[in-house]
């Protein structure tokens, strides 16, 4: 269990925090919703969805990685650059890169966010990020439920994660 | 395996070739096509981003996996099935194991969530019961999109991409027909 905290707090330090702060769309709202997002999709431990399509830590399909360029990034090119920003040297900014590269992975997951409808709930309203996960990130095709989110979070998040 | 045939002058290859909104305009109708006398029929409906391929199947206690555990229903009426391939008329050549048949969760939200959820529990409660009941059969109404893919062209033969199918869904609501939906 302890692993789970420090697993937690290692992405949310070197991968989320980061990609967040290169988009500048930041706050501890964003960093709950992308850390649950992680931590409900991959346990952030998988980068490779068994018997499926999705990549990262945060389990995004390539499909949908190549809709958030096409149908949104290609529209606004201030944001597209920064997302730029998270990739390494030599990286190119396809769905594989994903797999590679945790704060690009990071920085996706948020752009798919801000392409929902909704507006985000508010921080440390984890039922209610539970929620928004399911009906924007997953889909109701998605076989996640809000109730395993509510489940894991506790397993990876304490007191120390968000200092 | 089930081979999707034309119907009379249907254009179906619009649907692959890229004419799909062209072919909204002109017709409200959905596209029954019609598979072999011994597989089911697989219809193809207009969808907001091409076709969509739904089937009715009737499901037998032969054709599900019950030894998955897969035998909860989560909040929003979500539940999965696991059909055995031998036993599902199209193919999956990426897929390993069992075909994953999800219903689609429903939103709390969602207007009249609560008897939409209510089918749904109902429709899995008919399903379990088959595993007493190896006799029995419930029909059921499949949407291969969106991961299935066109095999051939001519004729249409499609394949799933991996291992997903779901039931019909729409508006949070399980779709227990084949029809074109209505326009809201």
């Amino acid at each position: 269990m302890p692993d789970n905290f420090a697993q937690a707090r290692a992405v949310l330090v070197n991968a989320i925090r980061p990609a967040l702060k290169i988009l500048e769309k930041g706050g501890l709202a964003s960093e709950q919703l992308v850390l649950g997002t992680g931590i409900q999709e991959s346990l952030l431990k998988f980068r490779q969805q068994v018997g499926g399509p999705a990549l990262g830590f945060f389990q995004m399909e390539p499909a949908t990685h190549n809709d958030c360029w096409e149908n949104f990034l290609k529209f606004r090119d201030t944001l597209a650059a920064r997302v730029k920003q998270t990739l390494d040297a030599g990286q190119e900014p396809v769905a594989a890169t994903m797999k590679v590269n945790d704060r690009y992975a990071a920085a996706m997951c948020r752009i798919r966010y801000l392409r929902a409808p909704a507006p985000m709930p508010g921080a440390n309203d984890i039922e209610a990020m539970a929620a928004y996960w399911k009906q924007h990130y997953n889909t109701p095709l998605g076989a996640g439920s809000p109730e395993e989110f509510l489940t894991k979070w506790p397993l990876f998040v304490n007191s120390e994660t968000f200092r | 395996m089930a081979v999707v045939r034309q119907q009379r002058n249907v254009p179906l290859s619009r649907w692959v070739t890229g004419g799909a909104l062209a072919w909204l305009w002109l017709s409200t109708a959905g596209l029954a096509v019609l598979a072999g006398a011994e597989t089911p029929a697989i219809v193809v409906n207009p969808g907001r981003y091409g076709p969509s391929y739904h089937l009715r199947l009737a499901l037998t206690a032969a054709a599900i996996d019950f030894s998955s555990r897969d035998k909860a229903i989560s909040s929003g009426g979500q539940f999965t099935v696991r059909l055995r391939q031998d036993h599902f008329p199209v193919e999956a050549p990426h897929c390993r194991g069992p075909i994953i048949l999800r219903m689609p969760w429903t939103s709390p939200v969602t207007s009249d969530a609560a008897n939409k959820i209510a089918e749904k529990r109902s429709l899995f409660e008919r399903i379990l019961m088959l595993e007493k009941n190896p006799q029995a059969e419930v029909p059921v109404v499949l949407e291969l999109n969106p991961y299935v893919e066109v095999a051939s062209r001519t004729p249409l033969r499609l394949q799933l991409k991996y291992c997903n199918v779901f039931f019909r869904h729409a508006s949070g609501a399980y779709v227990d027909h084949t029809n074109p939906l209505q326009r809201q």
